[in-house]
């Protein structure tokens, strides 16, 4: 009973956390928070909003970005599944080399990688400076991007980096479903292989990686960061429009960027229900695909999957080139319009940054060290505690634990600010970091939770029949046993509290300043090589911390963990 | 007609069981036997073609006269059975069976095919069943009809009758062998009941013995 309700306990703080955000956002954006003079409820934000030029079309560029994405971003993820590793492992030679690369590109952090795009795609970036070595190019051409209107270069960035998340997503799930059976059952019944994964597995699949899905949905939506670098510009997407407006010095402001908080929380809802309408459709169509007895692919069939391969290969070329622009960046001395390589190498931009670059990294490092530790206690804590609630329970619980990254991270966040402004309260480092545990925390307790479930019970039931008290039996049998899981899960922590954009923007108070913010911030500057150390070095810190992990797990690797 | 000559299953170098030879003919299905670990069931997964990394096979098979080795696994047309029924669990039943049958036709025509398929084993009615809400018994003739309704040249059956009960295994075994009369099929079993029931040929696999392992 105690530890059912130490429990609730923890997965109230990830609900309240959001409920309390959301209410208060919901009450400014409906006119009413004293603190602010607000003292009844009216539809004057609405009216501010509504008034504001360019609403429309900033809704419509972040839809449309996020709904053009989500789908290639998906169907590249699971083509990439069925060609490197269909039963769940990955194949040698070529399959496993791609998937190296999709580890790198996902452990690539949001803001350095869409600033590498950025200078990829640009009129004067190197895809045309590649392009001027043959055609006769002398001056940049006259093109909206990165920053179109419709936010297509934005849409090609989501792809790229959720397209990975999808994809070890899926890998994860695979070990779940006895892929390399059911292959056999759909062979030795005549269907060609590829055809039989997608019939067979990929369905099943989609549904265990459906909250992934939401969440990189719920993500394309709101990711502040990459609309900054590659989204249209006036108006910008929905969430940037609302973080601009929490800048206003003018406290009378927060009323409609509340209301446009509460309106993105209705986009993200609206998306999602598109979405699931789309599914519904699409498994509609499945059925009789699935029983139409065809064993070998249709024209149709072929053809997509060659578009498929097409843009897969195009997406490796544009991430593996956009991953290497920052660094080359950073070490070039002088990088001319149409010259496709800098005149290398000064370290000139690294000795310029790098008493700057000391407290934002500083920053990050402390910040990510700390939602890490809190994350990992945290999750250890509800995985322990999990085994005396029924299955059914323990699925709520992770849901409210994943919803940060399903909610509208842009509504309750900016709730929570409106809320510390009524206290009295500023941003700072704690509330900055508090805040990064919610967006932490999944990650860290569904990296764990798969292991964790997996671990022979035999070790601690013997442990406990020696005598072992359960917390003993805790750190000293299953904790050195989880090792390779658990700093794995660190690593992933880590990652996804230094590449956090917007709760550092509305948490900080405009005190915290990070590698990722800064980077962002120094992007629309102007000096391409400090943002490429900036960047470089919020990529090398990550990379780094993958590393580590990998270093450990496999100094600790034990056969009780195969 | 499904014949092997000399098939033997290695595993770095090492041979699983002495090669075995056999011919199987329509109606009269034959047995291969061994304990457990003895290879009965790589011997299967190298006919379909879903040898595992690792395991080499030699020898030949022979389906109709031609050697099937070099055809992927899904043009053998050999038909299999496992111990579990291995429904696909996001089809219904009848979805599962239209899944098996050869493209082409209308979907009333193959709809029909499925229904007539179920009443043949005392399951009509069933084409909107989930397959979880089956009994072992229901799901081992749904899993049968699947693989009947595919065509196959060949029926390979791998240990389908070990996880059901007394009664129950007697009464699917029956049917299974009423059922594919027309086909040659090839049964592994560590199970003598199950070589009885066939009737046929009966293949020992032996064991070679490795130095290290328990035998």
């Amino acid at each position: 009973m105690r530890a059912r309700i130490a429990w609730l306990a923890l997965v109230a703080v990830p609900g309240v956390a959001i409920l309390a955000g959301l209410v208060f956002v919901l009450l400014p954006a409906f006119g009413y928070f004293p603190a602010l003079g607000g003292t009844s409820l009216s539809l004057q934000p609405w009216r501010d909003l509504l008034a504001y030029p360019g609403l429309g079309s900033a809704a419509r560029a972040t839809l449309i970005s996020a709904l053009v994405a989500m789908p290639i971003a998906l169907g590249l993820a699971l083509l990439a599944l069925a060609w490197i590793a269909p039963l769940g492992r990955a194949r040698t030679g070529l399959p496993l080399l791609a998937a190296k690369f999709l580890s790198w590109l996902l452990a690539t952090p949001h803001a350095a990688f869409a600033l590498g795009l950025a200078f990829l795609i640009a009129p004067s970036g190197w895809l045309v400076r590649i392009a001027a070595r043959v055609l006769p190019i002398e001056t940049p051409p006259d093109l909206l991007v990165p920053h179109d209107p419709y936010g297509l270069s934005l849409a090609a960035g989501l792809v790229l980096k959720e397209m990975p998340f999808l994809f070890f997503a899926a890998l994860t799930a695979l070990n779940q479903l006895d892929a390399p059976r059911m292959m056999a059952i759909g062979a030795s019944l005549g269907y060609q292989p590829g055809l039989a994964w997608f019939k067979l597995i990929a369905p099943r699949l989609y549904a265990l990686i459906r909250l992934p899905v939401y969440a990189a949905l719920a993500y394309s939506l709101s990711a502040v960061d990459m609309a900054l670098v590659l989204g249209p510009a006036a108006p910008p997407t929905l969430a940037l429009l609302a973080v601009d407006l929490t800048h206003d010095p003018d406290l009378a402001r927060r009323f409609p960027a509340a209301a446009l908080a509460l309106a993105h929380l209705a986009l993200t809802l609206m998306a999602l229900g598109i979405w699931r309408a789309c599914e519904l459709f699409v498994a509609r169509a499945l059925r009789t695909l699935l029983a139409d007895g065809v064993r070998s692919p249709t024209l149709i069939w072929r053809w997509s999957a060659q578009a498929g391969r097409a843009l897969a290969g195009l997406g490796i070329v544009f991430g593996a080139l956009a991953i290497l622009a920052l660094p080359l960046w950073s070490l070039a001395a002088t990088w001319r319009f149409p010259k496709a390589l800098p005149d290398c190498c000064a370290l000139a931009a690294w000795q310029r940054a790098l008493p700057d670059l000391w407290l934002p990294f500083r920053h990050s490092l402390s910040i990510a060290l700390f939602v890490t530790l809190l994350a990992l206690i945290g999750a250890i804590a509800w995985l322990q505690l999990e085994r005396f609630v029924t299955h059914r329970t323990r699925l709520k619980g992770r849901t409210i634990a994943a919803l940060p990254l399903i909610v509208s991270d842009v509504a309750f966040l900016m709730g929570v600010q409106i809320l510390l402004l009524g206290l009295g309260l500023v941003g700072g480092w704690l509330p900055t970091a508090l805040s990064h545990t919610l967006f932490v925390f999944p990650y860290v307790l569904l990296a764990l939770a798969d292991p964790w479930a997996r671990l022979d019970p035999r070790y601690e039931r013997s442990a406990l029949c020696l005598g072992a008290s359960p917390l003993r039996v805790l750190v000293s049998v299953r904790l050195p046993l989880l090792l390779p899981a658990l700093v794995f899960a660190a690593a992933l922590g880590c990652a996804v509290s230094l590449s956090l954009y917007l709760p550092t923007i509305l948490m900080g108070g405009g005190r915290i300043t990070t590698l990722a913010t800064e980077a962002i911030a120094l992007s629309s500057g102007g000096d391409r090589r400090i943002v490429g150390v900036y960047g470089t070095t919020l990529a090398l810190v990550i990379w780094a911390g993958f590393f580590a992990a990998y270093w450990i797990a496999r100094r600790a690797a034990r056969p009780a963990l195969t | 007609m499904l014949e092997l000559r000399d098939a033997a299953i290695s595993h770095q170098g090492q041979r699983l069981f002495a090669p075995v030879s056999c011919r199987i003919q329509p109606g009269r299905p034959v047995t291969i036997m061994g304990p457990s670990g003895a290879g009965k069931s790589s011997l299967l997964a190298w006919l379909t073609g879903v040898l595992p990394p690792g395991l080499l096979g030699e020898g030949d098979v022979l389906l109709d006269g031609h050697s099937i080795l070099a055809l992927p696994a899904h043009r053998r047309r050999l038909g299999i059975l496992f111990q579990d029924d291995l429904l696909f669990p996001h089809m219904s039943v009848g979805e599962n069976l239209a899944f098996g049958l050869p493209a082409g036709a209308d979907r009333a025509t193959r709809q029909r095919k499925v229904e007539e398929a179920l009443a043949r084993v005392e399951l009509a009615g069933f084409a909107h069943r989930d397959p979880l809400t089956l009994s072992g018994g229901e799901r081992a003739r749904v899993a049968l009809l699947r693989v009947l309704l595919s065509e196959p040249k060949a029926l390979l059956l791998d240990e389908p009758f070990s996880k059901l009960d007394l009664t129950l295994r007697d009464r699917f075994r029956s049917l299974v062998f009423q059922s594919a009369t027309h086909l040659p099929v090839l049964l592994v079993s560590h199970d003598p009941q199950d070589s009885i029931a066939a009737g046929g040929e009966v293949v020992q696999l032996r064991a070679i013995h490795q130095p290290g392992r328990i035998s």
